[in-house]
């Protein structure tokens, strides 16, 4: 018999993904609050004066789901404020919970869907939503309002006070309110947020306008985690969240988003003769974005549902392990949760000596070095820009728009200590370089400063900014004629990002300090479109866009924590496509029905694993990755009678991967390559993380007397995780026939079920003494309960070739019955 | 009007304000003492005739000095203690958190006395929950002791040998097979006993050669079965660059001309011919002695080999170069595996015998039999010109080499042979 040592070494690492950029969102950002209120929402449509209810059902009953308009994520969709631009200049994405809480400022957005024509902004292929924050803009008065839900929070109290324009052209709004919860739906998970509002505006005369503006919401929350089905199942509830867990009695998150990003924005509206004005605002935010979560060295992995912990991992090698751990997880708490007061116990008596500490030869330093931290990682961006829009109405036929920004930004990634846990200091060295490499110094994170002592609230591991600057010029031309009206515009923008960092690093002394080389790209844009009066009911548009845009500068950098290489082979996306609809305005129907189709060509994907072939941290990194979304939308609203309502909506989409993109993998912690242009055969996968389709049929009842009541029954259906790219390889598929099991189990793609919900929604409202209204609103999701709505999730990026169910996807449900219930107050 | 609407809504937005909690510290847990043990005493608990693993549930500690952790990774899950009375290896349940040098208390409710084939050890040892750091720094000296004194009553302990190196087949060899994590056994010799030196494949020494020189050499002590082995613990603490007591042979003087057709090999015998070096780089295959047809000729081969890899080398008399040398040789396959090409020609001026790894060897394109040769077919090298691979105008001391390259485990097990070697 052989000799067995115990060398397995596999050091403890997170088994999914380690995301290059904790600012991507994992979901879609539109905010919990909204989608409470959305049905009051006027939502404008395709043609500016009607509603569209298509958008209207999608964005209210489709948004629990995951749903996303033709499947665009955030970068594809822009955000403005008073029509500048607020997508992060660095992700593209556009983060609702900077302005969540502030309901009665926002209610009054315009979105559009898909390519159009827009006197702000060029726009993108997606849609644009643009809120006008101008204190002129909100209702006159005073509302008050508290809601009660059980979903992120429990209680909302908002308090909103508009003068409107006086007399001597002054207008002031305030706004603010709190959003709390000991718990949410998720157990573990709380919730604290303020956010406050005020603005002015000064109308000097007929032609010149100023408003200041500024916001700010800052939130705590404390975050829900997906697991794998097995803890699911033990924890007995969909709902399991393994990020708490009991400190001294009391419920405990690791897993903490702080954010708080105040925003100022200064418009001037010049108004320079009947036919023409000049609309320009100036802004700056900044602010904190942080996340928090359990770091560890030389200990065993805290988190609960480490998969080594869940009994699956025994099932083939000790029954009795199995069964014990089995029994562990249904009926002890701490095993199936953070054991926190473990940590301070281990934290405690950790004695540790650490030489020449600090840098400073024979400073020796001899304390409890924590094995366990909170650490917060933090993305904080500071940014300012201008913007400016020309309108003219060449004739009563033509308007012109010209228009221009400028935006810069920097972001400052960094990682501090948020919490020692009992323990006297950390050392600031890299476990993983540690173990690879027989060299303290190349563990060092902070070559200038090494064996770093850090404590509470001390930077550690990395600390670098991510600058990006935009500039870009548009003008779009609209012309009506009697019975076609058409539009085209262009546009062409600069960018640059470059990385600036703020620690030279042991792995890569040469290219982790200081500014890297400056990327910049060229990007262009145009677009067209018509609408075509077939009658005063019947409306025929067509519309297509070709952009061409840089890539996202958190995509571009391969590990941006260690160093400033950029992905190679880095160029522009390519965005193409158009839709073709028909519009129908009849007195008593009103609908549409849409078809797209959308190429988005040549993207970047970068993530960060660790790979159970190369045995460590890889960046893994794709080049030429091309997506296809097409399908149908189709909206129908139909006035049965004066009081009823009814509503249906279809969402047919195919959103597929359209290309075998590159990949490199990169050893994290050197500049090895373990592969180059690996063929990654994704072609034909769907994209993930949404219903492809979905339907509603809903039906509403509106009283005389002042109160509604509606029902709608919403069906979701081809909803994939997305696909983990290096199990589509011919590396992964090697010495595999495709009558091995493994053959199909790398290559299938995990597809939920097709689910079904029941909404339910009612208001009644009162009006005394011809001023003072009182009124009532409540909305019931997911009426039936169903708790095995699988939403999304992901299939995890490690996995072992042989087995592939030994790191299964992990899920997230669609949270059970739940309600959101307002009195609001207004004079 | 504005001011009495300010002051509501300034009030309400009072109330929304609160106090964000604190958490609270947990409350101290300690580990109580209870009965104090020895190391021998601990081991002495331990039964060998009926080998039943002692589970250990009341309050009692052992306090001992870590002497060897898993800081460099040939070590895993594996820690060794040791205190004036004896040592022993503690298996952790969980890597990390223990270090060279921690002078630790270890409570012993819930860990398990055991013997692994031969190895008495300490079983089931949580970092958190089982240990108590009392001080750092400790340092035990290593006893220095003979190969021979090497003995079960030796288990677990820091010990230094004077005087050792490893022997002759496995210098150039690395530590550990660092590329597939395999562990390797290596041999330590005093030219009177020998010992075996284990190293795991995800050492961070693994992928170094093993020294060729004589010295000094710190390791714990284990065991499996009735074969005593030692694990280094830093590989700074093997000091081997002294002369050797079993020193490699010396290569001939150089000659003019080499003319071997390997009448003399015997069939299924590793050869040994004069002044020619065989000398596997890693695994132990030699080339050996085969009849092909009734005529001897050199063969190697992976097949039957349990190595992960074989790569042997057969290696000329040194000879002077002149211009215009030229080598003839043949070349056969014999079972031969598709894909699988084992055969490498070299040449180098600065090969010893000791430097078998790390000598440069400058690759001779030849003729010679490949995968698309069909098995059983001596195939000619023709005059193969070896000044293009020396140095322009070299007039010194080279040597030819014939390289295997196989693995058994891996199918790559092609029988190569040559023949009638002529460098003239």
């Amino acid at each position: 018999m052989a000799q067995i040592d115990t060398m397995l070494h596999v050091p403890a690492t997170d088994t999914s993904t380690v995301r290059n950029n904790p600012r991507t969102p994992v979901y879609t950002l539109t905010t919990d609050d909204l989608d409470g209120e959305l049905g009051n929402q006027d939502i404008s449509g395709i043609l500016q004066s009607s509603r569209d209810p298509f958008t209207a059902v999608a964005g209210f009953n489709f948004g629990q789901a995951r749903f996303r308009i033709r499947g665009y994520d955030g970068e594809n969709t822009l955000v403005s404020l008073n029509g500048v631009r607020v997508n992060d200049l660095e992700t593209n994405w556009a983060v609702w919970s900077n302005w969540a809480g502030l309901n009665d400022v926002t209610r009054w957005m315009q979105v559009r869907t898909g390519i159009g024509p827009s006197r702000q902004l060029f726009g993108s292929i997606g849609g644009t939503t643009d809120i006008n924050i101008n204190a002129s803009s909100l209702r006159k008065g005073i509302r008050t309002s508290y809601a009660s839900a059980n979903r992120a929070y429990r209680n909302r109290v908002m308090v909103t006070y508009a003068t409107g324009m006086n007399a001597k052209g002054w207008a002031f709004a305030f706004s603010g309110s709190r959003r709390w919860a000991d718990e949410g739906y998720v157990e573990g998970t709380s919730f604290d947020a303020y956010a406050y509002y005020a603005g002015v505006e000064k109308r000097f005369n007929d032609r010149h306008t100023v408003s200041l503006s500024g916001f700010g919401a800052p939130i705590s929350q404390g975050r829900q985690a997906l697991a794998v089905q097995e803890a699911y199942d033990l924890a007995g509830t969909p709902y399991y969240n393994p990020n708490w867990g009991y400190q001294a009695g009391e419920k405990r998150n690791s897993k903490m988003s702080r954010d708080h990003k105040p925003m100022v924005l200064l418009t001037h509206q010049f108004k320079l003769s009947d036919a023409a004005k000049l609309t320009t605002s100036a802004y700056y935010t900044f602010g904190r974005d942080g996340l928090t979560g359990l770091n560890w060295f030389d200990a065993r992995d805290p988190r609960p549902d480490y998969y080594r912990y869940l009994p699956s991992f025994y099932r083939y090698e000790d029954s009795h392990l199995y069964d014990d751990m089995e029994n562990a997880w249904r009926n002890d708490v701490n095993t199936r949760q953070i054991d926190w007061d473990q940590l301070y116990f281990a934290n405690g008596k950790n004695l540790y000596q650490v030489e020449d500490a600090n840098g400073i030869a024979g400073n020796t330093v001899v304390g409890n070095r924590s094995k366990y931290i909170v650490e917060e990682v933090r993305a904080d961006p500071t940014r300012f820009g201008l913007n400016s829009v020309w309108n003219k109405d060449l004739d009563d036929r033509t308007h012109l728009t010209v228009g221009g920004s400028y935006h810069k930004q920097r972001t400052h990634y960094f990682r501090r200590v948020d919490d020692l846990l009992g323990g006297d200091f950390w050392l600031d060295i890299d476990q993983f370089a540690d173990r690879d490499f027989n060299d303290t110094t190349i563990s060092q994170n902070d070559l200038d400063t090494p064996n770093k002592l850090v404590g509470d609230g001390d930077v550690f591991g990395h600390d670098y900014f991510i600058h990006t600057s935009y500039a870009n010029v548009f003008s779009q031309i609209e012309k009506k004629w009697a019975r076609l009206e058409a539009y085209v515009g262009v546009d062409l923008s600069q960018t640059t990002f470059w990385r600036e960092g703020n620690l030279r690093n042991g792995r890569f002394p040469d290219n982790s300090y200081g500014e890297s080389d400056k990327k910049g790209f060229l990007g262009f844009g145009a677009k067209a479109g018509i609408i075509f009066k077939v009658s005063g009911r019947h409306f025929i548009t067509a519309n297509s866009a070709y952009i061409v845009r840089p890539p996202s500068g958190n995509a571009a950098f391969i590990s941006p924590r260690v160093r400033d290489a950029v992905v190679s082979g880095l160029k522009q996306e390519s965005t193409y496509g158009g839709d073709l609809s028909y519009v129908l305005k009849a007195p008593r129907v009103k609908g549409r029905a849409t078809a797209y189709w959308t190429r988005i060509a040549d993207q970047v994907w970068n993530r960060s694993y660790y790979h159970d072939d190369f045995l460590t941290i890889v960046n893994y990194a794709m080049t030429g990755v091309d997506q296809v979304h097409r399908g149908v939308e189709v909206g129908l609203e139909a006035n049965l009678t004066s009081t009823w309502q009814m509503t249906a909506v279809y969402a047919g989409g195919n959103y597929t991967y359209d290309s075998r993109p590159l990949a490199t993998i990169t050893r994290n912690n050197s500049d090895e390559i373990f592969a180059q242009d690996r063929r990654v055969f994704w072609q034909g996968y769907r994209v993930g993380g949404m219903p492809q389709s979905a339907a509603s049929l809903g039906l509403k009842y509106s009283s005389p007397k002042f109160w509604f009541a509606g029902v709608s029954a919403n069906w979701f259906a081809n909803i994939y995780l997305d696909p983990n790219p290096d199990r589509r390889t011919n590396e992964a598929l090697e010495n595999l026939v495709t009558s091995d099991p493994q053959w199909n189990e790398l290559l299938e793609q995990t597809r939920l079920d097709d689910q079904m919900t029941v909404d339910l929604f009612a208001g009644k409202s009162w009006l005394f003494q011809r001023k003072y209204r009182l009124a009532v609103n409540l909305s019931v999701s997911n009426l039936l309960d169903n708790q095995e709505f699988r939403v999304g999730g992901f299939e995890q990026l490690r996995y072992e070739r042989m087995q592939v169910d030994k790191f299964p996807p992990k899920y997230s449900y669609l949270f059970g019955r739940n309600y959101f219930a307002m009195v609001t107050f207004s004079f | 009007m504005i001011i009495r609407n300010l002051l509501f809504t300034a009030a309400v937005a009072g109330l929304l304000i609160s106090c964000e909690k604190d958490l609270d510290t947990p409350p101290v847990r300690t580990l109580p003492v209870g009965e104090v043990l020895t190391v021998a005493q601990l081991r002495a608990l331990f039964d060998p005739v009926t080998g039943i693993p002692v589970r250990f549930g009341g309050d009692s500690s052992v306090y001992a000095v870590v002497t060897a952790d898993e800081e460099n990774g040939n070590l895993y899950k594996n820690i060794y203690v040791q205190d004036h009375t004896g040592a022993i290896v503690l298996r952790l349940l969980n890597s990390g958190g223990l270090y060279q040098g921690d002078s630790i208390r270890i409570y012993l409710p819930g860990t398990v006395l055991s013997s692994y084939r031969g190895l008495l050890q300490l079983d089931s040892v949580d970092v958190d929950n089982n240990t108590v750091k009392q001080a750092v720094g400790v340092q035990k000296l290593p006893q220095t002791v003979t190969i021979a004194q090497i003995t079960p009553a030796m288990q677990g302990k820091l010990i230094r040998l004077e005087g050792v190196e490893f022997i002759q087949s496995e210098v150039g060899q690395t530590y550990a097979d660092a590329a597939t994590q395999q562990t390797v056994n290596r041999t330590l010799s005093d030219c009177s006993g020998s010992i075996i030196v284990r190293n795991s494949g995800y050492a961070n020494f693994a992928g170094q050669p093993l020294p060729s020189g004589n010295g000094s050499f710190v390791a714990v002590v284990g065991q499996f079965d009735d074969e005593m082995q030692l694990f280094i613990r830093n590989i700074n603490e093997v000091q081997l660059t002294g002369d050797r007591c079993d020193p490699f042979p010396e290569l001939c003087d150089p000659v003019s001309t080499v003319t071997e057709d390997f009448t003399s090999a015997v069939a299924n015998v590793d050869l040994s011919l004069a002044c020619w070096i065989n000398q596997p780089q890693t695994g132990n295959r030699y080339w050996r002695g085969t009849s092909v047809s009734g005529d001897m000729a050199a063969q190697a081969t992976a097949f039957a080999s349990s190595n992960a890899s074989d790569v042997s080398w057969l290696i000329s008399p040194v000879l002077t170069h002149q211009p215009g040398m030229v080598l003839s040789f043949r070349s056969q396959r014999g079972f031969g595996v598709a894909a699988h090409d084992p055969f490498g020609l070299f040449v180098s001026t600065n090969y010893n015998i000791a430097n078998l790894a790390t000598a440069n060897w400058t690759p001779v394109a030849c003729t010679y039999a490949t995968p698309s040769t069909a098995d059983q077919v001596w195939v000619n090298s023709g005059a193969v010109d070896l000044s293009t691979a020396l140095p322009a105008g070299y007039t010194g001391p080279f040597v030819v080499g014939f390289r295997y390259t196989g693995s058994g485990p891996n199918g790559q097990t092609t029988n190569l042979r040559i023949d009638d070697v002529v460098i003239q």
